[in-house]
């Protein structure tokens, strides 16, 4: 499945509608839901930060895959930001000198089995994507009559 | 969707989805809170990291006027969220039985 969400912070409610009907409840516990929400909310949320005002919508593609749950986010007319060469977050510091942001990516990397990142410069798109494990065989982006495709 | 009220003995009970456009919400809330505040997540499902970004402030104001916030009733998701985070060691929480 795949569908493309305005560049705000208030698309965040249509984001998970989306994920729910993506994820049937046979596929993932609500752990592994929330994971896939968490990680797509963080990604989705620092592209709107780090993007100019007025750029594309983002797209969100979910689909089942091996097992698991694969979602590819896009991001348009944007300059390159390797998510994965991000810095973890410093989490062991006292209170005083925690100071707020940063713990997106941490959690992320924390929470999915994989993430990765492609940068296509030809049409300046900002891809990526991560994978989460089902606790059972996934049905996300399934054919209804029945087998999977990894793109719906 | 996100609920956040206080309670008649005083806690403060929050349920749903704690997420980057509710976080405005539950942060207006809290400002208004004041001493050790029992923060009752039971029926939290989720938190981001705007989430957290709500928690931290919210403590650093109360502690600096020898106050809290004690989290009970948190789920092992959320649970796993705050370990993560290192927030485990920065307020008290108290994981659901």
């Amino acid at each position: 499945m795949r569908q493309a969400f305005q560049r705000r912070i208030e698309s965040l409610g249509e984001i998970f509608r989306f994920t729910a009907a993506a994820l049937t409840v046979e596929a993932m516990d609500a752990k592994q839901r929330n994971a896939v929400d968490l990680a797509i909310e963080e990604l989705f949320t620092n592209m709107i930060k780090y993007s100019r005002p007025g750029s594309a919508e983002v797209l969100i593609e979910i689909a089942g895959v091996d097992g698991a749950v694969v979602v590819t986010l896009t991001d348009a007319d944007v300059e390159p930001f390797d998510v994965t060469m991000a810095p973890d977050a410093s989490v062991d510091v006292a209170l005083e000198q925690r100071q707020p942001g940063g713990l997106g990516l941490h959690l992320v990397r924390r929470l999915v089995d994989s993430l990765s990142y492609e940068y296509v410069p030809e049409s300046r798109e900002s891809r990526t994507s991560f994978r989460v494990m089902c606790s059972r065989p996934s049905t996300a982006g399934s054919n209804p009559r029945g087998g999977t495709h990894a793109d719906d | 969707m996100l609920t956040i009220n206080s309670g008649p003995d005083g806690s403060v009970h929050i349920a749903g989805r704690l997420d980057a456009a509710e976080a405005p919400v539950a942060q207006a809330f809290l400002d208004r809170v004041a001493g050790t505040v029992n923060l009752d997540c039971s029926r939290l499902e989720y938190i981001s990291s705007a989430g957290l970004g709500v928690l931290l402030k919210t403590q650093k104001r109360l502690m600096t006027a020898a106050g809290g916030l004690r989290l009970t009733g948190v789920s092992r998701h959320v649970r796993d969220i705050f370990v993560y985070s290192g927030f485990d060691q920065i307020i008290a929480i108290e994981v659901a039985e």
